[in-house]
């Protein structure tokens, strides 16, 4: 125990000791809820045909969480397997930062509790809520941290269990939303390995995308939404290319925020790297809201399509409305 | 300068086609947007973006989204008459 925790009489933080000249990501992690919910059973509480989930927004099943599968809980999973894939022990991790938009209540936050359930209780945790790009949001600060000298290692963890705060009749959200955790563990590199985030937000529009404070249920302008996403975001995955000092061409493979497979086929379309991947997790994961970069990132590294220090834009966007996108190498 | 209806037709026949699918020949000038061709709200709404940037100039999406539009009808919309 150092002076500072003899004082205070509570664990504090460790720091780096000096700033670091960049940042990457070293592990990642998932946890799929255990129960799939298939189009035909979202289908029937929405009143609408099956196929015309798979047609409208490209999604086949989606997973939603249960009992024991709150979103601590789950992001406890994710966290512990980004750890895993470190190898980093848990005790190691300066910070947890817990993005998420569907704790079931505002107090206490989560990333407290992820933090103790992994066992890095001396580590400041907060919570982040910048909906669906909380990741990339979570991803700019947890690097921002590090290269200061602020924090050595920093676990960045998206958790939603979006199917508490969606219902299951509205055709406009209730087959689209779904359950899910990720987690990547942040570390210093000795060269830049996440870049600098391109993010901004756009407050006039918050109505767009909502939970309403009547009905404690989701409302979504789906079409307003759908032409913001393919038309004003595209000066961000630009802005994020020239901020890592790539052209859009270069890139190994696009990680959007898995909204619907419409929106990420027309972003991909639009960035048209000839050699690149996109990520369309979406399928068969719904839209995870934060969990969702995070989530398709994992799958498409798993599947073995893309290689360590691959150029990969994350690239998050949602309620807000808020958007952050950034390069990294993948791990 | 925007293009003249007749040109505007042509053209958007071609865009919808090519979002549903279908060979041109089956996408004329008095198809209905949502009755005969089935266009969802999405497709509407990616058909606008379409036009707006053949034309220049922004589209009433609700317009287009109103039941009995034909593609005719898109282009008066989409040139203002």
């Amino acid at each position: 125990m150092n002076l500072d925790q003899e004082r205070a009489g509570v664990a504090v933080a460790a720091c780096a000791a000096a700033p670091s000249p960049g940042a990457r990501i070293m592990g990642l992690g998932a946890y799929r809820p255990v129960t799939v919910v298939t189009n035909a059973e979202a289908a029937r509480h929405a009143n609408v045909d099956p196929q015309w989930i798979e047609q409208r927004v490209g999604i086949r099943e989606r997973r939603h969480a249960h009992g024991d599968e709150t979103v601590v809980a789950m992001a406890a999973e994710a966290a512990d397997k980004a750890l895993a894939d470190a190898g980093v022990p848990a005790a190691g991790v300066d910070v947890v930062i817990l993005a998420t938009c569907s704790m079931p209540t505002p107090m206490p936050n989560g990333a407290a509790s992820v933090a103790a359930r992994i066992g890095c209780e001396a580590a400041a945790a907060f919570d982040l809520n910048a909906a669906c790009s909380g990741f990339s949001h979570g991803l700019a600060v947890a690097d921002a941290l590090v290269r200061a000298g602020t924090a050595r290692r920093v676990l960045v963890v998206a958790s939603e269990r979006m199917s508490d705060w969606v219902s299951a009749q509205d055709r406009a959200t209730g087959p689209i939303f779904a359950d899910g955790a990720a987690a990547a563990l942040v570390v210093r590199a000795e060269q830049p390995e996440i870049f600098t985030v391109a993010w901004g937000s756009d407050g006039h529009q918050a109505g767009l995308i909502s939970v309403s404070a009547g009905t404690g249920r989701m409302e979504m302008a789906g079409r307003k939404v759908f032409r913001w996403t393919t038309t004003a975001l595209l000066p961000a995955v630009e802005s994020a290319c020239r901020r890592a000092g790539i052209a859009p061409s270069e890139l190994k493979a696009f990680v959007p925020h898995q909204a619907n497979l419409r929106i990420i086929d027309a972003l991909s379309h639009a960035i048209d790297a000839p050699g690149m991947v996109t990520a369309t997790d979406v399928t068969v994961a719904g839209n995870t809201c934060a969990a969702s970069v995070p989530l398709a990132f994992h799958t498409l590294r798993q599947s073995g399509r893309i290689h360590r220090g691959d150029p990969v834009l994350l690239f998050g966007f949602g309620a807000g409305l808020t958007y952050a996108a950034q390069v990294v190498l993948s791990p | 300068m925007s293009p003249d209806v007749n040109t505007l037709t042509h053209d958007i026949r071609g865009m919808i086609a090519d979002l549903v699918q279908r060979p041109l020949g089956a996408v004329r000038p008095d198809s209905r947007l949502l009755e005969d061709l089935g266009l969802d709200s999405l497709q509407i709404t990616e058909l606008a973006q379409k036009i707006e940037n053949a034309v220049g100039s922004p589209v009433d999406e609700d317009l287009l989204n109103a039941e009995g539009t034909t593609i005719a009808r898109c282009a008066e919309i989409a040139v203002g008459s």
